[in-house]
This record gives C-alpha cells, structure tokens and sequence, in this order.
C-alpha cells in the first residue's frame, strides 16, 4: 500500500481554509445535507445573509453541473443510476469564499464551457443581468441551455470572475476545473 | 377535478393545490434534479384547472432558494398564467419573502418585470 500521510492531507487541508471538500459520485441526498451544512456553518459565523445565499447558489449549480454532466459516472449503490462524480470545493480565505469544482468532461464540452467563461467574464453586471435573463426567456430544450444559465448565475452571484481551467487527459477527456470567489463584503453592495 | 399534494424534500418545495379554492402553494427550497420532471405535473394540474370551468388561480409561492432550473420552470408556469389572465381569467401571484432576503424579493422583482399578470410582492 502506498504511503498516504493523513496528517499532512488533514493540515494542508487547514492551511488552505477548507470547509467543504467532497470527491466521488454525487447524489441530491448528499448534496443537499453538504449545502445544509455550509448554510448552518457560515450562520454560525454570522457571515452576511447575502454572502451565505450567494454562497450557496454557486455550490448548488457547480454540484448538480457535477451530478448531471460529469463525464464520469459511478453507481452510489450497486445497480442504482449511475451519478456524475468529481470534487467540489469551499475554501474560506480572507477575502471571502472559495468555491470550486473538478470533474471529467469531453474536451470539446470543455472548451465551449471554458469560452463562455471567458465571454462572461467580460460583461458588467448590468449586461450579465440582460443575458441571464435573455437565457431565462429563450425557448431551449431543456437541459441544453441549462449549464449556460448555471453558469451566468454563477457569475452574477460570484465577483463575477470566473476561473477555468481544462487539463487534456488522453486525446478526448480533459478534467475542468472552475472556480470563483463570493467576496466578504458582498452584503455591503 | 382533484387536488393535488407533494410533500417537501430536503431539495424540493411542498406543493398543495385545492381544486375548491384555486389557490396552489408552492413553499420550501427548490433545486430537484430534474427541475421540468418536478413542475411538469403542477403545470398540467393548472391548465387543467382552468380549462374545466374555473375562473380564478392564485398562486402563493413561498420559497427561500430557487436554483437555475427551477426559476426557468417557473417562469414557463408563469407565463401559463399570464396567457390565462389574457384570456379574462382570474390569476394572481402572491411573492413571500422573508423581509430582509433581498435575494428572494430580486428573483420575484425580475420575474414580476417579464410578466403581465397580477403580482404581489409581499414581505413576512
């Protein structure tokens, strides 16, 4: 068995200000008990109530990005509907909070996602607003255009910022990463 | 014509609708899995509703968290509604939100701009 420091892993952990971290298959159970937990915590660290919603939502939509578009999907339990897995992260830092997801995805799925980041990236609030509610409106099938609304809310609900990053696996996959911040004072607006 | 009743999950609103009254009441978080599985049968209880004789619908939503796709629902069950209210029925939304959810006030704020129906918004 390879050698596996618990401690180092526990306090790196620590360093980096981690208050969520989960790696695997995720389900709406597990989901749901995780983001009840980072409402109660950052509650209890009487966090702004608009920081915790803020929060929250980005972890909902990077976490069912997860559940439903992963690329990799593993049964819960034997027999059971195969779920999306990957890592989804919080970090608490001094500016505000972290929030962070990693799965597998098709690399040409990456790129688009990564593109758009990008686009959005650009935009003012005002004009995120106008494009989240373009998308609203917009008579997609269901599903297709709902990771470009995850992520505009995404963007409207973080400093806007959003960070990607796509490492190719083999010729096809690729593993994405995105992240984003919830400032601190973001109550204060 | 039935009422119809879903008891709340940890990730889904409870949702009650009286067929006598017309009032449905949709209160809790909303981020199922599948948002258009979830609202689809609400969807077909409204137009149901109103196309079997009854004049009137009050949709009383009390909701803390509305994720992506769930506001997309809501506003194609909106709409439903607004296309009723033109043909001369009697619709009205009522928007709760705790006083100080900002959030929450926002998304009906947003939602009410896009709509041309009955809308209230009405703090608790």
């Amino acid at each position: 068995m390879p050698d596996f420091n618990l401690y180092k892993y526990y306090s790196e952990a620590s360093e980096h200000g981690i208050l969520v971290s989960f790696q695997g298959p995720l389900s709406q159970d597990i989901l749901a008990e995780l983001a009840t937990m980072i409402r109660d915590r950052l509650g209890g660290d009487a966090v702004h109530r608009r920081v915790i919603h803020n929060v929250f939502a980005v972890f909902i939509e990077l976490s069912q990005n997860i559940l439903l578009h992963s690329a990799e999907k593993t049964c819960i339990t034997p027999g059971s509907q195969p779920r999306g897995a990957g890592i989804i992260l919080i970090r608490a830092v001094e500016e505000g909070y972290v929030i962070t997801s990693g799965n597998q995805v098709e690399m040409i799925a990456g790129e688009q996602v990564c593109q758009r980041c990008a686009t959005l990236n650009k935009l003012d609030s005002a004009a995120l607003k106008q494009q989240y509610r373009r998308q609203l409106h917009s008579k997609s099938e269901v599903g297709s255009g709902s990771v470009h609304l995850g992520l505009m809310e995404i963007a409207r609900r973080s400093d806007q910022q959003l960070y990607t990053q796509l490492v190719p696996l083999d010729s096809d996959m690729g593993f994405l990463k995105i992240s984003t911040i919830v400032n601190r004072d973001a109550g204060h607006e | 014509m039935s009422d119809f009743n879903i008891p709340a999950s940890k990730y889904s609103p409870e949702i009650n609708a009286s067929a006598l009254t017309g009032i449905i009441r949709i209160e809790g978080s909303s981020y199922p899995e599948n948002a258009y599985e979830f609202y689809t049968p609400v969807i077909d209880w409204i137009k149901t509703h109103l196309s079997s004789g009854s004049n009137s619908l009050t949709l009383d939503v009390q909701v803390d968290y509305f994720n992506t796709s769930s506001t997309k629902m809501l506003l194609d069950l909106l709409e439903l509604l607004a296309q009723f209210h033109q043909s001369d029925k009697d619709v009205a939304v009522n928007w709760y939100y705790e006083e100080d959810d900002e959030d929450i006030r926002e998304v009906g704020e947003e939602l009410s701009e896009d709509i041309d129906l009955p809308f209230n918004l009405i703090p608790y």
